[in-house]
């Protein structure tokens, strides 16, 4: 046994009361930490993914880094940057089964059956749901091509504070960390088509060439789904993650080159590399200034100048 | 049919079991995502509340130090380091507790250990001078201990922040720190010793 107690001092720090905040400030940070812990999980998951049989169809699907992990195990996934494309096909049941899944250069495409194809960033948080036509963005950058769908049906995507509802259109959604008010800011963009977007009550009908943020909504003005005639809301290009443009100047997509560059730098980190890691970032900001990816960018290149500087 | 990758079967939102550590664990290892929720409900608090404990306050590094300290769990439970001796929230404890200790020694290299608690630290909300003269003695009282932890070996401020502030058994900490509990006592036993003369050092000087 010890010979002495505890010092007075630790006893005084062990009974002090723990600091005291407000629960929807608890309750902000807790949201806040959730996609670092799950980023934290995709990061530290085993090498190799192991085979895993075929139980059923329409399951979540968890997107990250270079790999498909989480609830989609596929058969020969590795912590290579760049994997080898890998392919699924499954037997289809329902509007939501996975009917092909491709990894290629730090990208998942997954191909519904009902010819919704989903085309992930890598750190990109997706869920399928089982049952509806629905995804579920946690966190990430997935760009979205709807077919033309037999009315009533329609295909959803979700994010924590949206949901881009389409009947055939090619759209981008970005959801990131809001570091100022806490939980995340979701933005959408379209290529083609129309989507309507449900925030708080509201609804924005975007079509081809127009974009909205949530960050331009904290004050919404709901604009009714009955109302005549419904008027797009086209965000600001200064508060918006996605790029807007007219239909006649759709720009070329540069999202694969942007993932690479990106996938460089995190393999720059896996290797410990923090010098690197911030030469590639900001050459990605240069090239890219209006990139989705823009937040995580930024912060991935603030941690590496952290880890720089500590000795 | 082209030869078919293997999918699993993930239930659905409302059908989730609670696991016990065990099962988590392996899920975890299983790259189960919905397992991940669970673990993060698990050991948010126990994280939360330990790097509050060590450091006195929450900081403007505090969210940085909580990320730190999942990356480190998760490192732990991936590599088979996790010790059944004790539970998740308490391993989850020590991890954030060993974290908050390396951060307090690095501001001491950088010579920040005084001037930080002031920097954009939370501030406790006081109704006159007593209460901020009490404030003010309780955060040299922190900042000092701080100090101290940050002086000694790291093996035995570990200790001493695992039994001493945060209430861990022998048992628990020779488990969290792979040492067995005669060690883990010898660690305990000269830490106080060794804190307790830092301690006389610092009012003497």
């Amino acid at each position: 046994m010890t010979e002495e107690g505890a010092p007075a001092e630790l006893e005084e720090l062990r009974r002090a009361p723990l600091p005291v905040e407000p629960l929807a400030k608890s309750a902000s940070r807790r949201a806040a930490l959730w996609p670092g812990f799950q980023s934290a999980f995709v990061r530290a998951r085993p090498d190799p993914v192991r085979k895993t049989p075929v139980r059923a169809i329409g399951v979540g699907l968890l997107l990250a880094g270079a790999l498909i992990a989480g609830s989609l195990f596929v058969g020969r996934t590795t912590t290579n940057p760049s994997p080898a494309i890998s392919t699924v096909a499954v037997p289809t049941a329902g509007p939501a089964t996975v009917a092909e899944l491709a990894v290629a250069d730090g990208e998942a495409t997954v191909r519904l059956v009902n010819g919704v194809a989903v085309t992930a960033t890598i750190d990109s948080m997706l869920t399928f749901d089982e049952i509806e036509p629905r995804v579920d963005l946690g966190l990430g950058v997935g760009r979205f091509v709807v077919p033309k769908l037999p009315a009533p049906d329609q295909f959803s995507v979700h994010t924590p504070d949206a949901r881009v509802v389409v009947h055939g259109t090619d759209f981008v959604v970005s959801v990131r960390l809001d570091n100022e008010h806490g939980g995340t800011v979701t933005s959408v963009s379209v290529r083609e088509g129309v989507v309507s977007v449900h925030h708080q009550g509201g609804e924005a009908v975007l079509g081809a060439g127009e974009s909205w943020s949530s960050a331009e909504q904290r004050a919404p003005a709901p604009v009714s789904a009955s109302a005549s005639p419904p008027v797009p809301a086209i965000a600001s290009a200064s508060a918006v993650t996605v790029p807007t443009s007219k239909p006649s100047e759709q720009p070329t997509s540069t999202l694969t080159e942007e993932n690479a560059l990106f996938e460089k730098a995190m393999a720059a980190r896996k290797a410990g590399n923090d010098a690197e890691v911030v030469r590639l970032l900001d050459a990605h900001r240069r090239k890219y200034p209006t990139s989705p990816l823009g937040p995580v960018v930024e912060r991935e290149r603030e941690r590496a100048m952290e880890r720089a500087k500590q000795p | 049919m082209p030869t078919a990758r293997m999918l699993r079967l993930i239930p659905r939102e409302g059908e989730e079991v609670s696991l016990s550590d065990e099962e988590l664990v392996a899920a975890i290892g299983r790259n189960d995502s919905r397992a991940a929720r669970q673990l993060y409900e698990r050991v948010f608090e126990p994280v939360d509340a330990a790097l509050c404990r060590v450091l006195g306050r929450r900081q403007t590094d505090h969210e940085d130090l909580m990320q730190r300290s999942f990356e480190l769990l998760f490192s732990t439970l991936v590599n088979g380091r996790f010790a059944a001796a004790c539970s998740l929230p308490t391993w989850a404890s020590a991890i954030a507790a060993r974290v908050a200790l390396e951060a307090i020694r690095k501001r001491r290299r950088e010579h920040r250990v005084i001037q930080y608690d002031g920097e954009g630290a939370e501030r406790a909300e006081t109704t006159g001078p007593r209460d901020l003269e009490r404030e003010l003695i309780a955060r040299r009282k922190v900042q000092r201990v701080r100090r101290i932890l940050s002086e000694m070996s790291p093996e035995r401020a570990e200790a001493l922040v695992l039994h001493d502030v945060l209430g861990h058994s022998l048992a628990e900490i020779a488990a969290l720190t792979g040492t067995t509990v005669a060690a883990a006592q010898s660690r305990l036993v000269r830490g106080r010793k060794q804190f307790r003369e830092r301690a006389t050092l610092l009012e003497d000087g």
